[in-house]
């Protein structure tokens, strides 16, 4: 009985694991108001290729990268891809504050989660971290941290889940 | 000497959760205090930070410093 007990409690906690987003695993759906004031569902996006990014303003690699994420997006409006921006910060001065510095401005949805309900369930290693989405709303690709020498990959990655109609 | 034994094990059992109730794992998302330029140790933390970033550029190097300021721990 005692050695039932215990190997339950070895396999639950090895199992603990496995509960976080893996590639090959549907996306966790998502449901906000953008700073816009728009409904968005991440379920409602299936057909597009979704980049999701989970920021905060104070999170030095995530201000290093939010330039490049504006400029990726404004890239490629035209394409079926949509930016999800998933800021973290409690107050919602230092956010609108650093998103009021970047030149250009960002134009893609940016979801204010005060509360930071969503990193638990997407179990983020680290701030930065981002998600490709297929358009069958399978996660396709984590990327944590940001390197400016890594923008080709985002570009490479992008382009492979543009051109994969069989999804 | 068995009695001795459980006794031990028993204080053991009932000790440990309240010597560790106060460890935990503190998230990526939930660093925005730790990450704040104050919680550098140092007596004046934000010119320390100005300090320690001439250092990085007249070095070429960076980190080794601490790890204010940003959420992976890479800021």
């Amino acid at each position: 009985m005692k050695t039932n007990i215990t190997a339950g409690w070895i396999i639950l906690l090895l199992a603990l694991p496995l509960y976080a987003v893996e590639v090959g695993q549907p996306a966790p759906d998502i449901n906000g108001v953008t700073l816009e004031g728009d409904t968005l569902q991440l379920s409602h996006l299936q057909g597009k290729v979704v980049l999701i990014d989970f920021w905060a303003s104070w999170c030095t690699p995530c201000k290093q990268a939010m330039p490049f994420f504006v400029e990726f997006y404004n890239r490629h409006q035209s394409d079926d891809f949509v930016l999800l921006s998933i800021n973290i910060d409690k107050k919602e001065k230092n956010m609108k504050t650093f998103l009021d510095s970047l030149e250009p401005a960002p134009t893609f949805p940016i979801l204010w989660d005060q509360q930071a309900t969503l990193p638990p369930r997407y179990e983020l290693a680290a701030m930065p971290t981002t998600y490709f989405i297929d358009k069958k709303g399978i996660v396709q690709s984590i990327h944590t941290g940001f390197n400016p020498s890594e923008k080709a990959e985002y570009e490479s990655t992008l382009q492979r889940l543009l051109k994969d109609d069989n999804q | 000497m068995k009695t001795v034994y459980r006794s031990i094990v028993l204080l053991l059992l009932i000790g440990a959760p309240a010597l560790f109730s106060g460890c935990t794992r503190v998230q990526p998302w939930e660093r925005e205090s730790l990450a704040d330029p104050i919680m550098i140790f140092d007596a004046n933390p934000i010119e320390k930070g100005i300090e320690e970033h001439h250092l990085d550029y007249r070095e070429g190097s960076a980190g080794g410093t601490g790890a204010q300021s940003g959420g992976c721990g890479c800021g």
